[in-house]
């Protein structure tokens, strides 16, 4: 279901995530998985030289072939074609998927580092070689993929994972010379149905009514259902769906289920210079427990992070600040961490009156 | 030489360098963003950079300063806070981090010891670098991955001699060059061996690693149905052409773009913006753009919002700050109500995008308040300089550290305007300078509709006079162009120049 549909159904599939510990915790046996399928011996290297690590937050995996990768030897022994570096990154991607299914790795009791259930699909992207930084020669092809899933059951229609991105990149002999992953331990298998809402009719805005002096012909936006995964530093427990509409300056993202919730933060400027911060929340239950907290780009290394405690708003002094709301619905447990700048001006400035 | 490495970020910097904390070969994980990243000089004006009969520069890291960072340049941040953010405290978690290095003057600025009216000149100099992901968001959508990176530089001056501080930058970004091949469309092999390309294209693309740049001007309101670059932006060069300077702000103000359609119903022009019109007289830029191309193999990526490229706003447009005032009923982005029904609206009216105000209708700079009165100059150029001198073409290598008093003399000529500038459209490897000189006095009273924009020349000079510039930072995506999740998905492979210019100068206003 890539758009509304006349009939939309009234529950959707929300998927819950593991402790991002539980990755942590067991990094080594999931190097081991993942070496596993690179096989990362090349003709050559006595010793090989990698560097791995998993976020503790967003448990992105990071993977360098550091014999390999922006090598200061040339290499004709790269994959002739995209299609050929392609196949070697696909290849790597099933055999890492076939390791996620051994014995081995089912006994730690985490979600698999690629999802292996049948309800998602890893798609091809893009596939482009890469120039050497400071060296005259293509040093390694760029494989790009992302995940797909199947929101209702049965549908056979798999709806984009935003930020699901899977980077690997491919050197010579068609090895796996990086890996950089933004898929997180999702529990496929543990997947709940929840209640689905629809996007609603009435921001489908007419455009009839808009006073425009381009002649255009695009079709009025729909609302596409995504899946989002969250940025590096966000916390993240269930995997759920949203309607991203794109219209310009309109477009955005609405909640889909009941466990999804859009976050943003509206200001209001104080005559005497500073500002007040408010939440604003679309989804969810309506019952919030909201913190805040920020860091300042000038007083960063002074300060650090200034923790501002559970509060239903903010009051911000004048200056440049990095803010951050933590938005968590007490009945599904979901939460959201939300970011904006915000440049606090000195005195009331308002030019909408 | 130094190397960072925190989380994916992966450089060296050279702790003395002239030019102070100097980074080199800046990578995020495999993706990469530059060569070298440096404040060339630091210029201290008696007068404005015009009036002025000459100007005191320094390089931070020599021995115009004390270095007071006692060699602890690499600074541990202290994140400590409780749950729900002791995810920044986790380990391994070295979110937001960075370098920080600290100089003094070891003399009053001016030289002279007995001069009450003179200080010492204090200059922090911090790089942060921050997690990659939607937030905060940082374009109108909310819809496109980045890293932010703040190169920033806080001043802080505590005599009455100085009246401008310019800091210069030089950024050699050299992003990667993709070679575009969605799947199944695969047309090059790796090595250029069995291509059309001539043996001039293959060796400029393996040695300079070509990149384009983008310039444009907002329009401060925007059509509802935006579908071109024309409607999104008053004027732009996608790619720029040739070598160029231009303003992005000046004192403050962004240069004077009549467009009545944007401006509210009982909104009028004014005897306040001729005046603006008048004072500026040069129209000014609002962003810089930079992205890995050459010529015809490649597509141009969306803009604004490419998902590949070096992003840097120091000012959005109107609608972008204030769209409860242009969309009325439509955008209910300053609602400040916790509910279920509220809309989602991308970044567009966050306070992301809300800069200083200054004039009706137009969209503030995004600027450290206490120092709003500022001059953002830049250019962009090839690497080497069109002329030799004494037999050298090395004067704009990173290593001279290039500065002139007047910014644009450093590339051309004012006088005659020679040399011409270089064709730069079909990729290049770039230099971009951006220069932002700070004015210790309030800005000018332009529009008299500004309630608390006033001019006092009684306090007319800050004691101290401090501030940070850049502290809009940039930011760095390096996705794949997505043609799904962008509102300006119509601007992939689009180009163009607007309006179109029969001949280039250097200096190119946004007219």
């Amino acid at each position: 279901m890539n758009t509304e549909t006349e009939k939309a159904p009234k529950q959707i599939r929300v998927f819950p995530l593991a402790d991002p510990q539980d990755w942590v915790k067991h990094k080594d046996a999931i190097k081991k998985t993942i070496l596993a399928a690179i096989n990362p011996q090349l003709p050559g290297f006595l010793n090989v030289k990698y560097s791995f690590s998993i976020d503790p937050v967003s448990n992105w995996i990071r993977y360098n072939l550091e014999n390999d990768l922006w090598s200061e030897k040339p290499k004709r022994s790269l994959p002739k074609s995209a299609f050929e570096a392609t196949q070697a990154a696909k290849k790597f991607i099933s055999d890492l998927q076939k390791q996620c299914l051994g014995k081995d790795y089912l006994k730690l009791e985490i979600p698999p580092v690629l999802p292996t259930e049948s309800l998602a699909k890893i798609e091809h992207l893009a596939t482009s070689p890469v120039f050497h930084f400071n060296k005259p020669w293509v040093d390694h092809w760029l494989c790009r993929f992302q995940i797909r899933i199947e929101a209702f059951p049965k549908s056979g229609i798999f709806n984009r994972i935003f930020d699901s991105c899977i980077d690997i990149r491919i050197g010579q002999n068609g090895k796996v010379v990086n890996i950089v992953s933004q898929w997180r331990p999702v529990w496929l298998n543990k997947k709940k149905q929840v209640e689905f809402i629809p996007f609603p009719e009435e921001n489908e805005h007419s455009h009839a009514e808009d006073h425009d002096h381009d002649t255009s012909d695009q079709d009025d936006p729909k609302p596409e259902l995504i899946y989002e995964l969250d940025g590096e530093n966000c916390p993240q427990n269930f995997l759920s769906p949203f309607h991203l509409i794109l219209a310009g300056h309109h477009g955005g993202s609405w909640p889909a289920s009941t466990h999804s919730i859009v976050t943003r933060m509206s200001f209001i400027e104080k005559e005497t210079g500073g500002s007040y911060v408010l939440p604003v929340i679309n989804g969810g239950s309506t019952d919030y427990t909201i913190n805040w907290a920020y860091w300042c780009p000038d007083t960063l290394f002074d300060e650090g992070l200034i923790f501002l405690g559970d509060k239903k708003f903010i009051e911000l002094s004048p200056g440049v600040y990095n803010l951050m709301m933590h938005v968590k619905d007490n009945k599904t447990t979901a939460v959201r961490l939300f970011e904006n700048m915000a440049y606090v001006n000195g005195s009331l400035q308002t030019l909408n009156a | 030489m130094a190397k960072f490495k925190s989380g994916p970020w992966d450089f060296e910097y050279n702790m003395h360098a002239k030019g102070g904390l100097v980074l080199s070969n800046i990578k995020h994980g495999p993706y990469n963003l530059a060569k070298d990243i440096r404040v060339v000089r630091i210029r201290i004006n008696p007068e404005d950079e015009e009036g002025s009969p000459w100007t005191k520069s320094f390089y931070l890291g020599t021995d115009d300063f004390y270095d007071k960072t006692a060699g602890n340049y690499l600074r541990a941040v202290n994140l400590n806070a409780p749950p729900p953010f002791d995810i920044y405290t986790k380990a391994n978690t070295l979110y937001p981090s960075g370098l920080q290095a600290i100089y003094e003057t070891k003399e009053k600025v001016f030289g002279n010891e007995f001069d009450n009216d003179d200080g010492i000149l204090t200059i922090k100099q911090t790089y942060i670098f921050t997690p990659y992901g939607l937030n905060p968001p940082h374009e109108p959508a909310a819809v496109l991955p980045a890293t932010r990176i703040f190169p920033l530089i806080e001043f802080s001056y505590s005599g009455k001699r100085v009246k401008t501080i310019r800091i210069d930058y030089r950024f050699n970004n050299s992003l990667d060059f993709f070679l575009f091949d969605r799947a199944g469309n695969s047309f090059i092999d790796p090595f250029l061996e069995n291509t059309n390309m001539t043996q001039s294209d293959i060796n400029k693309i393996k040695q300079d690693r070509p990149n384009m740049a983008g310039v444009f001007r907002d329009n401060e309101g925007s059509p509802n149905r935006p579908n071109s670059l024309k409607s999104i932006f008053s004027a732009y060069e996608k790619p720029v052409q040739y070598e160029m300077c231009g303003y992005g702000l000046i004192k403050g103000y962004t240069g004077e773009v009549v467009e009545s359609d944007i401006l509210d119903k009982n909104d009028t022009m004014s005897d306040g913006e001729d005046i603006i019109q008048r004072a500026t007289n040069k129209i000014t830029w609002d962003n810089y753009h930079q992205w890995g191309a050459y010529k015809d193999f490649k597509k141009y990526p969306s803009t604004p919002g490419a998902f590949h490229s070096f992003h840097l706003h120091w000012r959005w447009n109107y609608l972008a700050q204030h769209p409860d005032v242009i969309d009325k009923g439509k955008v209910a982005v300053g609602s400040i109500l916790i509910t279920p029904t509220n809309p989602g609206t991308g970044a567009v009216g966050s306070p992301q995008m809300v800069g200083y105000p200054t004039q009706s209708g137009r969209g503030g700079a995004l600027l450290d308040f206490k120092i709003p009165n500022q001059t953002i100059r830049f250019s962009i150029t090839k690497t080497k300089p069109p002329l030799q001198i004494n037999g050298k073409n090395d004067q704009w290598d990173a290593e001279s550290n290039p500065s002139e008093r007047n910014f644009e003399s450093l590339f051309y000529n004012p006088i005659d305007e020679t040399p011409k500038p270089r064709e730069i459209k079909d990729g290049d490897d770039l230099l971009f300078w951006i220069s932002f000189e700070v004015h210790n006095t309030p800005m000018e009273d332009l529009s008299s509709r500004i309630a608390d924009i006033t001019v006092d020349e009684e306090t007319s000079m800050a004691n101290p006079f401090q501030g940070t510039v850049f502290i809009h930072g940039f930011y760095f995506a390096h996705n794949i162009e997505d043609y799904l999740s962008n509102a300006f998905k119509f601007t992939i492979d689009k180009n163009g120049n607007y309006p179109e210019r029969t001949s280039y100068r250097w200096h190119r206003d946004a007219e």
